[in-house]
């Protein structure tokens, strides 16, 4: 049985954390890059 | 300072606990994602929680089991509410786990010095993943009476010991009452006792070491 709204859930928040995390670390990158 | 405070001081030094809590502060690098393991321990609780409340009423015989839980969905006031907040903190206990996983290794959590804690990391999970294994064939409806068959069937295709290790999990050649009181047993004390000693090193480790540093 497919349940739709976790499947939703699942499916949306695993692509959003992992974006999330590798743009936190590309502005992290950046600033680090400014300060030096 | 009150009288209770001065009480506890006294004999505890209270204090130095407190100071230890506020002497610690967030460094700028941590973000929202470094909240996913906090959201997995809520998430552990409200099963805690939420599973006490359910031993009241169910029973772990193949006979009354989907009764059991037939009787807490339709009768027990909140019994519905009960059990659905524990199945869908079960699933998001496990999403949360895995985005918290993505997190500490896309971070470099996991790096030395905190190895240890990594380590605990993945036996939490293994520990998560068979909670979720044994809790699922606990109504032993036919999704769960199945998944059990299948589950505990895996380990036969290991040589040699394949045969002695699905009798040691069904308890038994075949499925049935021994397998579902095992995995009661297992869902209800020996999990909950494991994860609660590895979540103890876990975190303080965690606490020992500190957060993890910026990339």
């Amino acid at each position: 049985m497919v349940e739709i709204l976790l499947s939703g859930i699942v499916l949306g928040l695993i692509p959003i954390t992992i974006l999330g995390l590798l743009m936190a670390a590309y502005f992290q990158y950046q600033r680090s890059k400014a300060a030096s | 300072m009150s009288k209770v405070y001065d009480w506890f001081q006294e004999r505890l030094s209270i204090q130095d606990i407190a100071d230890d809590i506020t002497s610690k502060y967030v460094p700028p690098h941590v973000n929202i994602f470094y909240c996913l393991g906090g959201m997995t321990l809520t998430c552990f609780l409200v099963q805690v929680a939420t599973g006490f409340a359910m031993t009241f009423y169910y029973r772990p015989t193949v006979a009354e089991a989907f009764s059991s839980v037939e009787y807490m969905m339709t009768q027990v006031n909140f019994g519905w509410l009960i059990r659905s907040l524990h199945r869908w903190s079960a699933s998001m206990m496990v999403l949360m786990m895995i985005l918290h996983i993505f997190r500490v290794y896309l971070t470099g959590g996991f790096k030395k010095p905190r190895e240890l804690t990594w380590i605990t990391g993945v036996i939490l999970g293994v520990l998560t993943v068979s909670f979720g294994v044994t809790g699922y064939s606990l109504p032993w409806d036919q999704v769960g009476y199945w998944a059990c068959k299948i589950v505990t069937g895996v380990p036969e295709a290991i040589p040699v010991v394949g045969s002695s290790l699905v009798e040691l999990l069904r308890g038994d050649v075949s499925v049935g009452q021994a397998t579902l009181t095992r995995f009661y047993s297992l869902h209800t004390l020996v999990l909950p006792v494991l994860s609660l000693v590895f979540m103890l090193a876990h975190f303080l480790m965690i606490r020992k070491q500190g957060i993890s540093g910026p990339l």
